[in-house]
C-alpha cells in the first residue's frame, strides 16, 4: 500500500451506502420473522444505528485517523488491546465468510444451479482478493455508479410493479408478539446496519479523518432508505408470502411485467446483487487483511491476499454444513454474535477511554512527539 | 483435482514469496506461511472430504447453551 492511498469523504459516503444496500440479501431472515411489520423494525432500528454511530464518533473525534486496531492498543494497553484485536480479527473473518457463504449460495441457487459452489465461491473470492490489492481506492471509487444504478433501478423496479401491489397487505399492523419486534430490530440493527463497522478499518485512509461519523451517519440514512423502499414493495407485492419464501425479493422481481417486453428481469436483479456483494465482500476482505497486518505489526498487507483468500474460501465451504445450519443462525445467533462486536465492544472501549483519559492523554502527545 | 489445487496454491506461492526474500522481511514471510499452510491443509482435508467442525457452531453452541442468548430459547 502506498502512502497517498486516501479516499475523500463523498467517496467514503458512496461506499456505505452500497454496502448497505448490498445487506438487502440479508433482510430476509428478518422479513421471516416479522413479515408485514418489517418496515417499523426497519425505522426502530435506524434510530438505535444512529445512537451506535454517535458512539463509534466519539472514538473518531478522540483518535481521528487511527484504526479499530490501533485503538484497542491505544485504549486497553498492550497485551489486552491485542487479544481484544484477535476477537474483532475473528468477527471480521467470520464476517466475511459468512457474507460470501450467503451470496454463493444464492447464487448458486438462482443462477448457476449445475455448477458446485466450490467454484463460485473461489472465483468470488479470487475477484474480491485482487480487488483488494489493487488498494482501497480502487476498491472504492466504483461505489458511486454501483448506488446511482442500483437506486434507479429499484426505483423502476418498484414503478413497473405499482400494478401488482395491494396495500391493504400491510393491514393488521401490529399484530405480532412483542418478541418478534425486538428480534427483528436487534437483527437489522447489528447485521444489515452494523456491519458498518468495518468501516473503521478504512479510517487511516480518509483524507479528512473527522469526517468519518458525519458520512457514516449520512450513509446509513441513504442506505436504509433502499432498504426501506425494497421491503415496503415486498411486503406490498407478496403480502401473506413474505413468512414463507426464502427469496422475497427475487420472487418479486419474477412478477415483473411491463407488457411482454421487460419480463424475466430477475437476472438483472441477480447481477446487481452479486455486484454490490462484491463491493461488500472485498471491504470486508480488506478489513480482515488489515487487522493481522496490524496486530503483527506488518510492512505491508498485498502478500498475504491470495493466502487469506484460500483460507476465506474453504471456511465458506464447511462454515455452515448444510443451508438449515444457515438459516438457523440468521434465524436465532446471528444478531447477538454480530451485535457483541459492533454494539457491545464498541461501548465497552469508550467507557474505558473515558475512565483512562489522563493516561491516554499522555500517550497520544507521546506518540505525536516522536 | 488435486493436482488443480496443488498447482493453485504454487501459483500463489511463485506470485508472492520472491518478493518477500527479495526484501528480506522474514516476519512477514513467517506469517505468510502460517496462512498459507493453513489454507493448503484445510483444503487438503475438504478435499479429501473430511468433515471439519465448523467454529460458527461452536459459537452458537457458546451463545445458545452457555449464555442462554438467543431467540430460540425465549
Amino acid at each position: 500500500m502506498t502512502k497517498t492511498d486516501k479516499i475523500p469523504p463523498l467517496q467514503f459516503l458512496f461506499a456505505i451506502v452500497a454496502f448497505i444496500q448490498g445487506s438487502s440479501l440479508l433482510s430476509k431472515f428478518t422479513l421471516l420473522v416479522s413479515q408485514k411489520d418489517t418496515w417499523i423494525c426497519i425505522i426502530n432500528a435506524f434510530v438505535i444505528s444512529v445512537l451506535v454511530i454517535l458512539i463509534y464518533g466519539v472514538l473518531i473525534k478522540k483518535f481521528p485517523g487511527m484504526s479499530i486496531i490501533e485503538i484497542n492498543d491505544a485504549v486497553f494497553g498492550k497485551i489486552l488491546g491485542k487479544i481484544i484485536s484477535l476477537l474483532y480479527l475473528y468477527f471480521f473473518l467470520s464476517l466475511t465468510t459468512l457474507n460470501i457463504r450467503n451470496v454463493c449460495s444464492f447464487v448458486s441457487h438462482a443462477v448457476l444451479p449445475e455448477t458446485p459452489l466450490a467454484i463460485i465461491v473461489i472465483t468470488f473470492v479470487f475477484v474480491c482478493a485482487y480487488i483488494v490489492r489493487k488498494g482501497v481506492h480502487a476498491m472504492t471509487s466504483y461505489g458511486f455508479i454501483v448506488v446511482a444504478v442500483v437506486t434507479v433501478v429499484t426505483a423502476l423496479n418498484t414503478v413497473f410493479l405499482l400494478r401488482e401491489m395491494r396495500f391493504d397487505n400491510f393491514l393488521p399492523v401490529l399484530s405480532l408478539s412483542v418478541k418478534d419486534y425486538i428480534q427483528s430490530t436487534h437483527s437489522i440493527a447489528s447485521i444489515s446496519f452494523g456491519e458498518i463497522f468495518v468501516f473503521f478499518m478504512l479510517m487511516p485512509n480518509l483524507t479528512k479523518p473527522k469526517s468519518g461519523k458525519k458520512m457514516m451517519l449520512w450513509g446509513l440514512l441513504f442506505g436504509a432508505l433502499t432498504l426501506m423502499m425494497v421491503v415496503l414493495r415486498d411486503i406490498a407485492v407478496l403480502g401473506e408470502a413474505v413468512s414463507f419464501l426464502t427469496l422475497q425479493t427475487y420472487e418479486t422481481i419474477k412478477l415483473l411485467k411491463v407488457g411482454d417486453i421487460i419480463t424475466r428481469s430477475e437476472i438483472l436483479y441477480a447481477t446487481m446483487l452479486i455486484t454490490l456483494q462484491i463491493f461488500k465482500s472485498s471491504i470486508m476482505f480488506y478489513a480482515t487483511v488489515k487487522a493481522i497486518t496490524q496486530i503483527f505489526n506488518l510492512k505491508g498487507y498485498k502478500y498475504i491476499t491470495y493466502a487469506l483468500g484460500t483460507i476465506i474460501s474453504a471456511y465458506s465451504l464447511f462454515v455452515h454444513p448444510t443451508y438449515f445450519e444457515s438459516a438457523y443462525w440468521g434465524g436465532s445467533t446471528a444478531a447477538f454474535f454480530s451485535s457483541t462486536f459492533d454494539m457491545l465492544l464498541p461501548i465497552i472501549t469508550v467507557i474505558v477511554m473515558l475512565f483512562r483519559k489522563n493516561s491516554i492523554d499522555d500517550k497520544l502527545k507521546e506518540a505525536k512527539a516522536t | 483435482m488435486i493436482a488443480l489445487i496443488l498447482f493453485s496454491f504454487a501459483l500463489i506461492l511463485v506470485s508472492d514469496i520472491p518478493d518477500l526474500v527479495r526484501v528480506k522481511n522474514w516476519k512477514d514471510t513467517l506469517v505468510f506461511s502460517v496462512i498459507f499452510v493453513t489454507g493448503l491443509v484445510i483444503s487438503i482435508l475438504l478435499y479429501a472430504g473430511i468433515q471439519l467442525p465448523s467454529p460458527v457452531t461452536g459459537f452458537r453452541y457458546l451463545y445458545e447453551d452457555v449464555f442462554k442468548l438467543s431467540y430460540k430459547n425465549w
